[in-house]
């Protein structure tokens, strides 16, 4: 999936000599003042150079490229949008995912592999409680339905964007080819959800198949 | 989705991720698509129907970035290309834009991908200074040119630095995000 470009052909990240202990001593970034800081240079993605691509196709068009590329079936897909003055910035997806699910009468447990983008480690456990608060669904996602606990050990199992970083527009193609890629291996008719939030109160979310 | 044949999606390639001011300083956006792009291609038994790309920092010298990433990698000229963007979800959304203009006899293979190149960011003037030079180098006289001079105001003279913040709430993601947390 890396190709060496100028001689690299390795991510930066994440960075080896690390360890819980040294992740643990780091100061809080955006809130350096109130003692209740918790995003840090360990648990948020950083600024990074790259590129990714992925390919869009039908039947014929997989046709044309090599069998032995991973290959799932994009089901469905759907956006949202928050007020970024009365909501979370990065809040959307806890509307898009439900109305996604609901609209294929699937609950959490049904999806084998979650690829939740992160901006930062709080802001996907944010996501992750919302998605389990029944009334924040219905009030955000205007979803009814109960989709019973979230799967957190199918989250991410490779490692998200603070651990490979985020090159703000080529993550999508990163994370859905990975997806892909995941996906493929296990048994036929797995499901995944992959998720980014985005700057400006935006969402956007796909559902796959195997 | 309105398609009304199976969209899939087939696993593609990458550079390294690495860190801003890293080993990919001197690339910028475009010149860091174009070993993607071109590893991409080299996989396709085939022709590739059109192709979108993005990225969320802009850069001034091109708009659609994606034609500029195609011609530069000498690929066929034929082939239709878009840019689009949506800040972190770039690509994922070029992906749903692909999706929807396949169909029988119509599209069958799209290239999809997006590139960000944190270490070429630009620095700009300002849209106001901006104006008032271009007035200035449409200036016929140099007396034309003194009057320009006092129209000018000291607090537009500075540059526009991008920065990673929502523009109307002028709070970083950071900020934003330790908000949702204590939430």
């Amino acid at each position: 999936m890396i190709i060496a470009v100028d001689g690299v052909d390795k991510d930066h990240f994440p960075h080896r000599d690390t360890s819980l202990e040294k992740l643990a001593k780091l100061k809080p970034v955006f809130d350096r003042s109130s003692g209740r800081g918790t995003l840090t240079a360990g648990n948020s993605s950083p600024l990074t150079d790259g590129a990714a691509a992925i390919w869009v196709g039908t039947d014929e068009g997989m046709n044309r490229l090599p069998a032995r590329l991973p290959r799932v079936r994009l089901v469905d897909f759907e956006m949202a949008a928050v007020d970024i003055f009365t909501e979370g910035l990065l809040m959307a997806p806890v509307s898009a995912i439900p109305r996604l699910l609901a609209r294929h009468g699937l609950n959490y447990e049904d999806i084998a592999l979650w690829e939740i983008h992160e901006a930062f480690s709080a802001q996907v456990l944010c996501h992750i409680k919302g998605l389990q608060d029944r009334d924040f669904v219905r009030r955000k996602a205007g979803i009814e339905n109960t989709f019973g606990r979230f799967p957190r050990e199918r989250m991410n199992p490779n490692g998200g964007s603070v651990a490979l970083g985020h090159p703000f527009a080529a993550t999508g193609a990163r994370i859905l080819s990975q997806a892909v890629k995941e996906l493929a291996g296990l048994p036929q008719g797995s499901r995944a959800i992959v998720s980014i939030c985005s700057d400006g109160g935006l969402g956007t979310v796909a559902l796959l198949e195997h | 989705m309105t398609n009304d044949q199976a969209v899939w999606l087939a696993s593609g390639v990458r550079t390294p991720f690495v860190a801003v001011d890293g080993p990919f300083a001197k690339r910028d956006s475009l010149t860091l698509s174009v070993p993607v792009v071109l590893a991409m291609a080299a996989e396709a038994n085939g022709a590739i129907d059109f192709g979108v790309w993005g990225s969320v920092v802009l850069n001034l010298a091109y708009n659609n970035l994606a034609r500029e990433v195609w011609l530069e990698s000498k690929l066929d000229p034929h082939v239709p290309t878009f840019t689009t963007i949506m800040q972190c979800s770039t690509s994922m959304v070029g992906v749903f834009e692909a999706a929807g203009m396949l169909g029988e006899k119509r599209a069958a293979l799209a290239l999809v991908g997006g590139v960000e190149s944190m270490s070429r960011a630009q620095i700009g003037l300002t849209e106001n200074l901006s104006v008032w030079l271009r007035r200035v180098f449409q200036a016929r006289s140099m007396k034309q040119r003194i009057e320009l001079l006092r129209t000018l105001h000291l607090h537009d003279i500075r540059l526009h630095v991008p920065e990673v913040k929502n523009r109307v709430t002028g709070r970083s993601m950071g900020e934003h995000t330790e908000d949702m947390a204590k939430d």
